[in-house]
């Protein structure tokens, strides 16, 4: 205690700014928060629960360990923000250098982020304890497998579509995948292209198409009855793909779906569209046939990569499908690259992947209580598999750099909201909100009046609104800072205009955003399997967006921390 | 006055058993020669007295004049100061409404002068000290500090414009933690720092109080704190709003002295300009007085002559208004005024206040209170 008193007196005689800021156990109890979650986490993992969860990734918010992160860092806050807010050196006058509000966001920025940091830290000891658990070259050569595999295998649904996954090196060059490359950019590219099956669209009996062919129920914009269409159509954009057991599905299908729960062939909107490729017929048999050989081999568990290989080479050769898979040579690549592959693709049983039962309820067989799903998987050689994908690879780093950049900007905005009240008032942040409000309102409207002057194929069009939106408050924001400044407002009012700050500088991120994301894809067109997305720089979505739009921080107010001096010390009119 | 007179007035102060005064000179002297192992020993002394409830009186006596001696080996430079802190010249001010309007207002700031700036509730005392502290614009007129060149913006500036308003701002803390985190800032540090402080402490009778926090305190030892924080931002000039509100008679006593001594500084002398409605207490430290009427100034310097040679005295007594009335009849030309509890008695027809109060005993008035009010601001008030 007398140490701490020492320290905290030589900080307030020597280091005013370490001492106001309570750098020191600010930093201690942080880093001390981290430490303990990342026993946490390690002590979390066992063999058990490898065995009975297919993925370790969401564990921290799942489980109570996220209320536990958000209390802590409440009392934190209130606790660091009572001593934090009774000291002010600037409302007070007392000299301060040019940099003195950079130096406190630096302070505030570090312990902000290192907090938020947590459930990184958390998973960084689950990854620690599920590598002690497992023998990661054995984890790395089923990945291997799973990597070279993966194309061929289509049950895999939710983010991992078939037409979106990335292909190894040695398949680049393969007839079979080129049709990928036309979905990977949009929607509207289905429309048009060769393999395209108009005319199934106007057959309204579903008996003509379900002989031996896998089906979907649709129904197109205008019409209330839903439809059934071949799996190798191409005309999704124009329809809505109906769920057998969504609530949003129609009461009719639902109701066919299983009075005809016999016929295997009909699937619901996630079900995979393999048969869109080549001859429909063939590729389901050879579909079969290749997942066939991938399960085995994954019950086998320790079969040999090079056995698998020379069987997928055979399967190729026999359905006529062009490629060069060569076995030895991609073996000794793989030997070369110790198996680390950098092109990893999700675990096949992720997401939605499931049967429907005689009741017409939806089993999930990613359920592992669901016993079909023992049956058709050796369990533990999934789990394996998943963990090394979650976190031994490059596909994990995708989400970590999504991750910390979302991380960052919310930091950046928590500790620039931390540091307002240093010279804003409560009140003026609160009149702000409502100002903010018409001005949005108002940007809308002049936006609609445009009629949405931001267009691209990679934006939505919702997402190009917003950031219109934004655009119009930011200069609203920067007229208010501008003419309040040259027409001697006072103080309050230029409070104000930071505060409404808050809401219009995302624009800067997510320009600046757009900026690096057109300078790293629009040099060259790459079909998908040369250019996977998980090695996107980030790609710029609506849920990006969002991200972007809520948490961003106060970029304007960094910049004009050199002016706050002049609004503190401003003269009333 | 040097230090060597210094010493002795506070050695003969001590003599008188003047002890608060001789104390408070002497903390002044210690304060301003910036020594530490002074500073240490009145902290010390401090101590000592605060830990021995039944300390005797002659050993603390004994020991402050102990360090009244290390204070006349000393050699202190007083430091150099310029002759004007502060002008302004037919300075006004007009709200936007147009209700009120201020000024023009011309005056002089000097170190070691003391402005007392007087006049009833509404007539601009406030708007002239912000105007003067910065916090608001003025509408014409100039405004010049001595030092104003020396800084880059406003703000710098205003880090040595040290205005405490009438309604001092809430702290939060200990104030003694207060005290040296603003002492930090003001570039004292390390062990001078701590010292500092807790001579700012002693001074203004904080040392007590040093741990508590600032809420604990009491009016006037908040008006205290203030003047602590503000003494140790080594001003060149202070602006006070009322400073006197809100204390008792005693604290207010106590506050003007320490004001008008620590202007009045030889070393560090100081401007100051405080506002207050307590006319004599302000009078009896001010060099000047301002006083202000619907926001037109009128400047009494005291060396001038009463206006006019009338002589106005303030009367209190248990006579009626006749006696008084019979008592002066052979005055040629007077006139009396009674506002309810006291009488205010004006003539040019005597030559000074001693001749009307020797006709007033000589005719048996009992005189209870007699106040000469002829050069005082005081006078404003009765007409």
């Amino acid at each position: 205690m007398k140490l701490f008193h020492k320290l905290s007196t030589y900080l307030l005689t020597h280091q005013p700014l370490l001492w106001h800021t309570r750098i020191i156990p600010l930093m201690f109890t942080v880093l001390l928060a981290n430490l303990i979650f990342f026993m946490l986490g390690y002590s979390s993992v066992n063999l058990y629960n490898l065995a009975h969860n297919y993925s370790l990734e969401n564990w921290f918010f799942r489980e109570y360990y996220v209320l536990y992160w958000v209390i802590l860092g409440l009392v934190v806050l209130i606790i660091w923000g009572a001593s934090f807010y009774r000291y002010n050196a600037a409302k007070n006058f007392y000299p301060i250098s040019k940099w003195y509000f950079h130096k406190m966001a630096l302070l505030i920025f570090v312990p902000v982020i290192l907090y938020l940091f947590i459930p990184f830290t958390f998973y960084s000891g689950q990854a620690l304890q599920a590598r002690n658990l497992m023998n990661m070259k054995e984890v790395a050569i089923v990945d291997s497998v799973q990597v070279y595999s993966a194309p061929f295998l289509v049950e895999n649904t939710a983010d991992y579509e078939f037409n979106r996954r990335s292909y190894p090196e040695m398949y680049k060059n393969l007839n079979y995948f080129e049709h990928d490359n036309t979905e990977y950019d949009s929607w509207t590219h289905y429309k048009g292209v060769e393999y395209n099956i108009k005319d199934l669209l106007n057959e309204k009996t579903a008996e003509s198409l379900l002989e031996n062919r896998n089906v979907y129920a649709y129904r197109s914009k205008d019409v209330k009855k839903f439809n059934l269409i071949r799996g190798d159509s191409c005309e999704y954009y124009e329809t809505e793909f109906l769920h057998p057991v969504s609530k949003d599905s129609l009461p009719e299908f639902h109701e066919f779906h299983v009075k005809n729960y016999s016929i295997e062939n009909l699937f619901g909107y996630d079900y995979s569209y393999r048969s869109r490729i080549m001859n429909a017929e063939n590729l389901d048999e050879f579909s079969q046939k290749f997942n066939k050989t991938i399960h085995q081999w994954i019950d086998q568990s320790h079969a040999k990569i090079l056995t698998t290989l020379e069987e997928l080479n055979k399967l190729c050769d026999q359905y006529g499908i062009e490629n060069n898979l060569d076995a030895k040579g991609n073996l000794q690549y793989l030997e070369e690259n110790e198996f680390k592959v950098s092109r990893t693709l999700t675990f096949p049983l992720e997401g939605e992947e499931g049967y429907m039962d005689e009741n017409g309820q939806w089993v999930y067989l990613n359920d592992a209580n669901n016993p079909m799903f023992h049956q058709a998987y050796n369990f533990n050689a999934l789990n394996d598999l998943l963990i090394n994908v979650s976190f031994a690879h490059e596909h994990m780093y995708f989400h970590s750099t999504e991750m910390l950049l979302i991380l960052g900007y919310f930091a950046l905005g928590t500790t620039m909201l931390l540091l307002y009240f240093q010279w804003g008032s409560v009140l003026s942040f609160v009149i702000s909100i409502p100002v903010a409000g018409v001005l949005t309102i108002l940007g809308t409207l002049i936006v609609l009046l445009l009629k949405n002057p931001w267009s691209g194929d990679y934006y939505s069009p919702i997402f190009s609104l917003e950031v219109s939106v934004y655009l119009v408050m930011a200069l609203s924001v920067l007229g208010v800072y501008y003419f309040g400044k040259q027409l001697g407002w006072n103080t309050y009012m230029v409070n104000i205009a930071f505060g409404l700050s808050y809401f219009a500088v995302p624009l800067w991120i997510v320009m600046f955003t757009l900026l690096i994301h057109q300078l790293l894809t629009t040099s060259t067109t790459v079909p998908c399997y040369e250019y996977p997305e998980w090695q996107e720089p980030f790609s710029l979505t609506d849920g990006w967006g969002y991200y972007v739009l809520l948490y961003s921080p106060y970029f304007m107010f960094l910049l004009s921390l050199f002016t706050l001096k002049g609004f503190i010390a401003k003269k009333e009119g | 006055m040097t230090l060597n007179q210094r010493t002795q007035e506070i050695r003969l102060h001590f003599q008188n058993r003047d002890f608060d005064l001789a104390y408070s000179n002497l903390l002044d002297a210690v304060l301003e020669s910036e020594n530490l192992s002074l500073f240490e020993s009145i902290i010390s002394l401090e101590l000592w007295r605060e830990n021995r409830a039944d300390a005797d009186t002659q050993l603390w006596v004994d020991k402050c004049l102990e360090i009244n001696e290390q204070l006349e080996d000393l050699d202190i430079e007083p430091k150099k100061t310029k002759s004007v802190l502060l002008s302004c010249s037919a300075l006004t001010k007009t709200y936007a409404n147009g209700k009120f309007t201020l000024g023009p207002i011309s005056l002089e700031v000097k170190p070691g002068q003391l402005i007392g700036l007087v006049g009833e509730n509404g007539n601009g005392k406030t708007t002239l000290l912000r105007i003067l502290a910065k916090e608001i614009d003025y509408s014409s007129g100039t405004l010049h500090y001595a030092n104003e060149t020396d800084f880059d913006n406003n703000y710098d500036h205003r880090t040595k414009l040290t205005f405490i308003p009438q309604r001092t701002q809430k702290w939060y803390g200990k104030i003694r933690t207060n005290l040296q985190f603003c002492a930090t800032h003001y570039g004292i540090f390390g062990r001078r720092n701590e010292l500092l402080v807790e001579m700012m402490l002693i001074r203004f009778g904080l040392f007590k109080f040093r741990d508590l926090n600032w809420s604990e305190l009491s009016s006037g030892y908040k008006m205290r704190f203030e003047l602590a924080r503000t003494f140790l931002r080594r001003p060149e000039i202070l602006l006070l709003d009322e400073p006197l509100a809100n204390l008792d008679v005693f604290a207010q006593q106590i506050v003007l002295n320490d004001l008008r001594s620590l202007a009045k500084s030889s070393y560090n002398p100081i401007g100051i300009i405080l506002s207050s409605q307590q006319l004599f207490e302000v009078e009896k430290v001010a060099d000047e007085v301002l006083f202000l009427k619907n926001g037109a100034p009128k400047l009494r310097q005291f060396e001038n002559q009463k206006e006019e040679n009338l002589i106005m005295v303030e009367l209190e007594t248990s006579a009626s208004r006749e006696q008084i009335s019979s008592a002066l009849s052979h005055v040629s030309a007077f006139d009396i005024h009674f506002n309810g509890g006291m009488y205010v008695i004006s003539s040019n027809a005597v030559s000074d206040s001693n001749q009307l109060l020797a006709t007033l005993v000589q005719n048996n008035i009992k005189v209870h209170y007699f106040r000469d009010i002829s050069t005082s601001s005081k006078r404003f008030f009765t007409h």
